[in-house]
């Protein structure tokens, strides 16, 4: 009967049924095939506790922080800081991107609200000044990444309140990593500059840098709260993200101001990201005990020990496995299914939980701007009305680029390691 | 026949506007919360006890309505999004596999809130809850424990009200 | 199949309370009556495991006693401070009734209780800043408190408490959101928490203490015989676990050998830290006349 399973996932995947449900949906399946049934009786209180646990708590309030900024014109005061900064070097326009997205990434932990929010409002300035959109919409999506990597961050969030590791450590390991990404984008756009002569911003149409920088404060403080707020422990990181929502919505009065129907917006995308990411949960963990009860964790184990893969070639074919999973799964999704399974063998293989943690948040953040599954990709062709498969072939170099620096990450733990050691927020 | 599915939808309609709005009050509360557990660390004396676990279960019923909100208007991440699109006879199937996915994940965890394995009422997952006093607050675990019934609840409406709108898809066309 | 949940690592050096979880099973396992154990974790958190219990979906889990004090309250007085000397008035108490009081209250809400397991040596005061000889010594401590107990407790001390949530504990104790909490002496060791945590002192607060359940649906169904073996294994448990205990007095060289300073009260300091707790006691919500019955069975 378990031989049917796959064709139900499938059946149910090409339906077009949410992930989460399909999971779930084959998960209660699984229980009645292997004669469980009975177990289905735990699921209200499995679905309470997935959900109920206290380091998620931060996660809805980065969401909401962040929706906050975008709607009330944060992203305009980002990019004139950007252009003040690097708007004159040649490829301007294509560093201010890069840019912007590491400033918009210490407020916002989610890359795609960086790829919607830039593609609106970059992508047809970058046009203007004689890139091609296809150039320009491939520089969003693949910078947009830089999001969920340099702190706050869902993602990371998520990571630890599954592998009950510090996400103060977590976030600041994420910072060197999100920059050494921006310095390899930056690299890759000045060579893209020199070989097809993009254009730099004329001197008059620069901001003056010290204005730029005075209008975009209020912006460029919430991550300074965020990780010096958890850094020196004034708060813990849930209640950084209770901060940063106070801070975004005093920043954006500052800006254009937040309307009722703003805040209220807001609101509800941030209980429906939020409600989405849930289901995700309780489904993956029907399976989970489904798996428990089976004793597959302890199968995976064995078998992945029996490979005898040794520590570097362990930790290529970890890699390459979250890589796939991110091409295909949503990461929360991704996460939830394969860390539990993998993190493991990996800190029995002498991994350090921090660096795992970047390594893998990095890795799946690749499969954001790589088909079938780009989120970035599909959230840029969207709203530019660029081709999807276009994009995904103009991507390429760049996502080259971003393997190379995950090698680095992978084969550097230092890299990760260095700053919450010299902080004391890990051993 | 076609009456009764379009009550059905603006039924649905309806509730998925009251949820909507729950989880609005829910967010909000649960703001408010936590900042003020940053803040009365360093206002009070002895900061209260009850912050964590109230913010926490607030998270429980903004997240359980809010994942109803979202099945509602088709906002989880699906592999094959262009599927919910179609009208056709495909479309159709498609729309009753989809209720068929959904409804096995979602009947389950509805039965046992209300019936317990030996098949009485008292030990479902609600009466339980009900005999448990919250760790830090006054009230009965319930009081959260309902958000299970009530978010799956709301789902399994709207995903009734999905599938009757696909099948009358047919005969307005 | 009788399905165990653990609650800590399959450690038998350290963990108390594998050691009567193993022997448990072991004893089970050779009376014909199949025992399996599952890690810690993996049929879910403690609310999980108990709710599983309650449906007879697990036979057997080594749980929280609080949260099967929120069952029956007359089993929270084996989590207030300064009550019980040792394990050796808590098995007189369970023996002269205590037990049956509690399952009174637990069974028919699904839930057994079978015995009592000591984690390990008694809770003592950790913290990060400086060597605690007295309760003076706390005052400009901020400790990190699991409950609103506790923070009683600190609040006796004339100390103050901060509820943290023992995910964010490390990092609280890092950066000074807390200053230290009471925890038994393996804790740190078990959690690597000896980088930041520099001071213990051995202040004997109280015992640390799991409950171990068994579901009551499943154990009804059971023969007289089988009921037997399982009444005898959780014996034959309990005194593995009382033994072990036994044998734990080199923890506090190990707390010393990860570089923690070790402080022993003296007779009027420790005395001191009791007086103050006392009223802690009336102050707790339990149900009428439990810490006096505590008191008569355990002849105290
Ligand atoms: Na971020
Ligand atoms: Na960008």
């Amino acid at each position: 009967m378990m031989l049917l399973v796959p064709v139900i996932l499938v059946v149910l995947l090409a339906s077009g049924l949410g992930l989460a449900y399909v999971v779930g949906g084959t998960a209660v399946m699984s229980f009645i095939f292997t004669d469980n049934a009975r177990y289905l009786a735990i699921l209200p209180q499995k679905v309470f506790s997935q959900i109920s646990v206290f380091a998620l708590l931060s996660m809805p309030l980065f969401i909401l922080a962040g929706e906050l900024m975008n709607r009330g014109g944060v992203t305009k005061a980002l990019i004139d800081v950007s252009m003040a900064i690097v708007g004159r070097i040649r490829g301007g326009l294509g560093h201010v991107n890069v840019m912007t997205s590491v400033f918009f990434a210490g407020i916002s932990g989610s890359a795609v609200a960086d790829a919607a929010s830039l593609s609106n409002t970059l992508v047809p300035a970058m046009e203007q000044r004689g890139y091609t959109r296809l150039y320009a919409g491939a520089i969003t999506a693949v910078s947009s990444i830089i999001g969920p990597i340099v702190p706050p961050s869902i993602v990371l969030i998520f990571y630890g309140a599954i592998m009950q590791t510090s996400v103060a450590a977590l976030f600041v390991a994420g910072i060197l990593p999100g920059l050494l990404l921006a310095g390899a984008l930056f690299a890759l756009n000045g060579y893209f500059a020199w070989r097809d002569d993009h254009p730099r911003i004329e001197k008059g149409e620069a901001p003056p840098v010290l204005p730029a920088i005075g209008r975009a404060l209020p912006a460029l403080l919430l991550p300074i709260i965020i990780v010096g707020g958890i850094v020196l422990g004034w708060m813990t990181p849930t209640e950084a993200a209770a901060v940063a929502v106070i801070v975004a919505a005093l920043a954006a009065l500052f800006y254009e101001g937040l309307k009722a129907e703003d805040v209220v917006e807001s609101l509800r995308r941030t209980a429906m990201l939020t409600g989405s990411i849930f289901i995700v949960l309780s489904a993956i963990a029907a399976f989970g005990h489904l798996a428990s009860l089976e004793k597959v964790p302890q199968a995976i184990s064995a078998l992945i020990t029996d490979l005898g893969l040794g520590p570097v070639g362990f930790m290529l074919a970890m890699n390459v496995l979250f890589i796939l999973a991110g091409m295909f799964l949503d990461i929360p999704m991704a996460l939830a299914l394969l860390v539990p399974l993998i993190a493991p063998v990996a800190l029995a293989n002498g991994a350090d939980p921090v660096h795992l943690g970047i390594v893998i948040c990095f890795n799946l953040t690749i499969g954001l701007v790589s088909p079938p599954m780009g989120g970035c990709l599909l959230i840029v062709s969207t709203v530019t009305g660029l081709n999807y498969w276009s994009l995904a072939r103009a991507v390429i170099p760049f996502v080259i680029v971003e393997i190379l620096v995950l090698g680095v990450l992978v084969f550097v733990p230092e890299i990760s390691l260095f700053l919450p050691r010299a902080f004391g927020l890990w051993n | 026949m076609r009456a009764a599915f379009s009550w059905l939808d603006r039924f649905s309609a309806f509730l998925n506007r009251i949820a909507l709005w729950g989880a609005v009050l829910a967010v909000t509360a649960l703001v408010v919360i936590a900042f003020w557990q940053a803040a009365a660390r360093y206002i009070l004396d002895q900061p209260p006890a009850w912050t964590e676990e109230l913010a926490r279960y607030l998270m429980v019923w903004a997240g359980l309505l809010g994942a109803s909100c979202a099945f509602r208007i088709h906002a989880d991440p699906s592999l094959f999004p262009a599927a919910r699109e179609r009208t056709d006879k495909v479309g159709r199937i498609y729309a009753a596999i989809r209720a068929a996915g959904a409804f096995v994940l979602i009947a389950p965890i509805l039965w046992y809130c209300f019936i317990g394995v030996n098949g009485k009422f008292s030990s479902g997952y609600v009466a339980r809850n009900a005999r448990v006093s919250a760790e830090t607050l006054d009230v009965p675990m319930s009081v959260f424990a309902l958000a299970i019934p009530v978010g799956f609840g709301l789902i399994m409406i709207h995903l009734i009200a999905h599938l009757a709108t696909a099948l009358t898809n047919k005969e307005t066309q | 199949e009788v399905k165990i949940a653990l609650d800590s690592a399959k450690d038998l050096e350290n963990s108390g309370t594998y050691v009567w979880a193993h022997a448990f099973s072991e004893y089970l396992n050779a009376n014909g009556m199949e025992a399996v154990e599952y890690e810690r974790g993996a049929l879910g958190a403690e609310a999980e495991k108990m709710d599983q219990v309650q449906q007879g979906l697990l036979e057997v889990s080594v749980s929280d006693t609080k949260g099967v004090g929120a069952l029956d309250g007359h089993i929270i007085p084996l989590t207030l401070p300064y009550l019980f000397p040792d394990f050796a008035s808590v098995d007189r108490g369970l023996e002269n009734g205590m037990l049956d009081k509690i399952n009174a209250g637990t069974t028919p809400q699904g839930v057994r209780v079978i015995a009592v397991a000591a984690l390990g040596s008694a809770a003592g005061i950790f913290n990060t800043k400086k060597p605690v000889n007295s309760a003076a010594d706390m005052a400009d401590l901020r400790m990190r408190a699991l409950d609103e107990n506790q923070i009683g407790v600190y609040k006796l001390w004339g100390t103050n408490g901060t509820i943290v949530a023992w995910d964010e504990v490390p990092n609280a104790l890092q950066t000074g959101i807390a200053d230290g909490y009471l925890n038994p002496p393996m804790v740190p060791l078990m959690f690597g928490h000896t980088g930041f945590i520099k001071y213990f002192t051995d202040a004997k607060v109280g015992l640390g203490t799991r409950t171990v359940i068994v579901s009551e649906d499943w154990y009804q169904g059971l023969s007289a015989d089988e009921q037997k073996i399982v009444m005898d294994a959780a014996a034959a448990a309990t005194k593995a676990n009382r033994e072990w205990l036994a044998t734990r007095s080199a923890e506090l060289d190990k707390l010393r050998d990860a570089g923690i300073e070790v402080t022993t009260l003296t007779p009027e300091a420790w005395n001191e830290f009791r007086a103050l707790s006392e009223p802690l006691h009336n102050m707790v919500p339990l149900p009428e006349g439990a810490l006096d019955a505590w008191k008569t069975a355990s002849g105290m």
